[in-house]
C-alpha cells in the first residue's frame, strides 16, 4: 500500500469510522470531516507509521489540508528538504 | 439612546461607516455595508411576510453574509435562530417546526443540505440567499435582494422587549429547546462586555464559535459595542493550532473568546515561540472546565496578555468573571468563576433554597438583565429553571437556576465544583449524558446503555459508550455510532462504544459508570 492508500484507509476507517468514503483530494479539515481529536489521531499514526515527528510548527492547513499535500508533505521531509 | 442589538451597528456606521465591521479570509464588510445590506435584508424579509417576533432560521456556514443575515432578520423586527448546518435532519427538522420557522436565510453551499431538510418539513419555507432551481422552493438571492433599498426602515416597531435570538440547546429528555433572548438581554451582556475588556474601534475580536453557539454573542455584539472588527476564524484553522496561531499574528488580534480546549491547543501545538502576539491584550475563557496548569503555563508564555475566566450558561449570556491577578497558590487549583458581572446577582442556595455563606457548598442561582427569557414553548420547564423571590411586597425577584454546583471561596468569589446533572462540556458544547444513552437505547438491539465521559492528557474530554445488546445480534459498534450520528449533534455522539455482555454493577445492581470511566482511562 501506497502513503495515499493508507492515510485514506487509516482516515475513512478509524477517524471517520467508515462513515465517508474519501478521495485524496477531498478537504479534510471540512465540517464533518476530521474535528481536532482526529486530527491528533491522524498525527499520531503518521509518525508511528512512517517513523517521523511531525514538528508542531509544520501541522499547518498547507501540509494537512488533504491526502495528497500531506502525501507531499512526507514525501518532502524522507528527502530532508 | 441604544435599545436594540442592530443599533449598535447604525451607530458605528453613521460615525465611521468605512471601519472594518467584520473579516474572514481576505474580505471584509465595512460597518457601512454591513448596515445597509442588513437593510436590504429586512426589507426582503418584510416583502415576504416576515412580521415582528417572527422567528427566521439561519443556516450557513461561518460567511460575512451569516452577519447580515443576523442583522438583516433584527431590523426586520424578527428573531434570528441559528441552525446547526452539520446536525442531522431530523433535528434540524425538530428545531424548525418547534418554533415555527417560515423563512430561512442560507447559501448556496448549504443549499443542497437545506433542500433534504425542506423535504422533510411539513409546511414550505421561503429561502433567502440563494437561487434554487426547484419548483416549489421560493427563493430570493443575494443579488435580488440588494436590489432593494439599502435605507433603514422606520416603519417596523421593536421595542427592547422584543425577542431577538434563539439558541437550541441539547435537553437532558433527548429534545432540544430553544433559549429565547431579548434584545435587551443580549444588548445588556454586549454593553458589560465591552465596558469590562475595554473594547474600543482599535480592537479585533475573533469569532471562533459558530453562531448556534452562545459565545459568538460576545464576538459580535460585544465588537459592535465598541465599534471593533471581528475576524472570523475559519474551521479548519481551529483544527490546526500552528495555522490558528500564525492567523491571531498577520490579524493582529487583541482580543480572543474561547474555550480552553483551544487555549490547550495552542499552548501545545501552536508554536507559539515562533509567533509574534504583542496586540493581543486579553484572552478570555469559559464555556467548560479548564487545566490550572495549562493556564497558568500559557500565562508564563504570554506575560503581556491579561487572562479573564468567564462563566455563563446560555441561557444567562455570562453572569460572572474573574480578572485573574494573581493565580492560586497551589498550582492544582482550578481558577475560580470571579464574582457576578456588575450587573448580575447571584445567589447560592442549598437543595432546600435557603441561602448559604462562605466556605458552603450549593447551587449558584443567578439575575440580571442578560437572562434568557425562557425557553421557547415550555411553560413547566420554565416554572423549574425560574427561581421566583418575593424581596419586597410588590417586587419578585426572578432568578435563573443554573445547574451548576459552587463554592463560596472566603473572598466571596465563586468556585465551579461541577453539575447537579448528568450534563457535560466537551469543548464547551453541552453534552446530556442521558440524551446519548435515550438514544441508544431506542435502538431495537439495544439492550442496556451507559455513556460516560473520558478524560485524556492533554487532549481534553471525550465521550465513549458501553453497551449490552438483546442477544446475540450482529450489531457492531460502528454501526452504532452510524445510528447516533443520524441523531444527535455530532460532538454529542461517542467517538468509541465497548460492546459488552454485561456491566460492572453498583451494590443496587445499577450500571456502575465510574468503575466504566475508570477502565477507559486506564485503557
Amino acid at each position: 500500500m501506497n502513503t495515499q492508500e493508507s492515510l485514506i484507509q487509516f482516515i475513512s476507517k478509524e477517524i471517520l469510522n467508515n462513515g465517508n468514503q474519501i478521495d485524496a483530494e477531498d478537504n479534510l479539515l471540512m465540517d464533518g470531516m476530521i474535528d481536532s481529536m482526529g486530527m491528533l489521531r491522524l498525527v499520531t499514526f503518521i509518525e508511528e507509521e512512517y517513523n517521523l515527528k511531525i514538528p508542531y510548527e509544520d501541522l499547518t492547513i498547507e501540509n494537512f489540508r488533504s491526502v495528497t499535500v500531506i502525501s507531499s508533505y512526507l514525501a518532502n521531509r524522507r528527502n530532508g528538504s | 439612546m441604544k435599545y436594540l442589538i442592530h443599533q449598535l451597528i447604525d451607530t458605528v456606521a453613521e460615525q465611521t461607516p468605512d471601519h472594518e465591521a467584520v473579516r474572514m479570509y481576505s474580505e471584509m464588510l465595512t460597518y457601512g455595508e454591513l448596515s445597509r445590506k442588513s437593510n436590504s435584508l429586512a426589507r426582503a424579509l418584510r416583502s415576504e411576510g416576515v412580521r415582528r417576533g417572527d422567528r427566521v432560521g439561519i443556516f450557513m456556514s461561518k460567511s460575512l453574509e451569516s452577519l447580515v443575515a443576523v442583522y438583516g432578520i433584527m431590523k426586520a423586527g424578527a428573531v434570528y435562530v441559528p441552525l446547526d448546518h452539520a446536525a442531522p435532519t431530523s433535528r434540524l427538522v425538530y428545531a424548525i417546526t418547534d418554533c415555527g420557522i417560515q423563512h430561512i436565510v442560507t447559501s448556496s453551499s448549504n443549499i443542497d443540505a437545506l433542500h433534504q431538510i425542506v423535504g422533510n418539513l411539513q409546511a414550505p419555507v421561503i429561502a433567502f440567499g440563494v437561487k434554487s432551481d426547484r419548483p416549489k422552493q421560493h427563493s430570493l438571492s443575494w443579488e435580488d435582494i440588494f436590489q432593494l433599498s439599502d435605507e433603514s426602515l422606520t416603519d417596523v416597531a421593536v421595542i427592547d422587549e422584543d425577542l431577538a435570538y434563539f439558541i437550541y440547546t441539547s435537553g437532558s429528555t433527548g429534545v432540544p429547546k430553544g433559549i429565547m433572548h431579548t434584545h435587551y438581554s443580549g444588548l445588556s451582556f454586549a454593553k458589560w462586555a465591552a465596558a469590562t475588556y475595554q473594547i474600543t474601534s482599535a480592537d479585533r475580536l475573533t469569532n471562533q464559535a459558530p453562531l448556534h453557539f452562545d459565545m459568538s454573542i460576545f464576538d459580535f455584539f460585544a465588537a459592535a459595542a465598541g465599534g471593533a472588527t471581528t475576524v472570523i476564524i475559519p474551521d479548519e484553522y481551529m483544527r490546526l493550532p500552528a495555522s490558528y496561531s500564525q492567523l491571531l499574528a498577520s490579524e493582529k488580534i487583541t482580543t480572543i473568546f474561547t474555550v480552553p480546549f483551544a487555549l490547550s491547543q495552542l499552548l501545545f501545538r501552536g508554536a507559539l515561540e515562533k509567533r509574534d502576539l504583542s496586540a493581543l491584550r486579553w484572552i478570555v475563557f469559559g464555556g467548560d472546565t479548564h487545566s490550572p496548569a495549562h493556564i497558568r503555563k500559557l500565562m508564563e508564555m504570554l506575560p503581556d496578555t491579561r487572562f479573564s475566566h468567564m462563566y455563563g450558561p446560555a441561557e444567562t449570556n455570562g453572569c460572572t468573571y474573574h480578572n485573574i491577578e494573581s493565580l492560586p497558590e497551589n498550582p492544582d487549583e482550578p481558577i475560580s468563576i470571579g464574582v457576578p458581572c456588575e450587573n448580575m446577582e447571584g445567589i447560592v442556595v442549598d437543595e432546600k433554597g435557603d441561602l448559604l455563606g462562605p466556605g458552603d457548598t450549593g447551587e449558584l442561582l443567578m439575575r440580571g438583565p442578560t437572562l434568557m427569557q425562557g425557553y421557547w414553548k415550555r411553560p413547566e420547564m420554565n416554572k423549574r429553571v425560574f427561581f421566583r423571590n418575593t424581596i419586597q411586597p410588590d417586587y419578585e425577584a426572578v432568578y435563573y437556576r443554573t445547574g451548576d454546583l459552587v463554592e463560596i471561596l472566603p473572598d466571596g468569589q465563586y468556585k465551579f465544583i461541577g453539575r447537579k446533572d448528568r450534563q457535560v462540556k466537551i469543548r464547551g458544547y453541552r453534552v446530556e449524558l442521558d440524551e446519548i444513552e435515550m438514544a441508544l437505547m431506542a435502538h431495537p438491539a439495544v439492550e442496556e446503555a451507559a455513556a460516560f465521559p473520558v478524560e485524556t492528557d492533554n487532549a481534553g474530554k471525550h465521550i465513549e459508550a458501553a453497551v449490552k445488546t438483546k442477544n446475540t445480534d450482529q450489531i457492531s459498534a460502528g454501526d452504532l455510532i452510524a445510528y447516533l450520528k443520524e441523531n444527535l449533534p455530532w460532538f454529542v455522539v461517542p467517538t468509541q462504544i465497548l460492546m459488552v455482555t454485561d456491566f460492572p454493577r453498583t451494590a443496587t445492581g445499577k450500571i456502575n459508570r465510574r468503575e466504566l470511566q475508570a477502565q477507559s482511562a486506564g485503557a
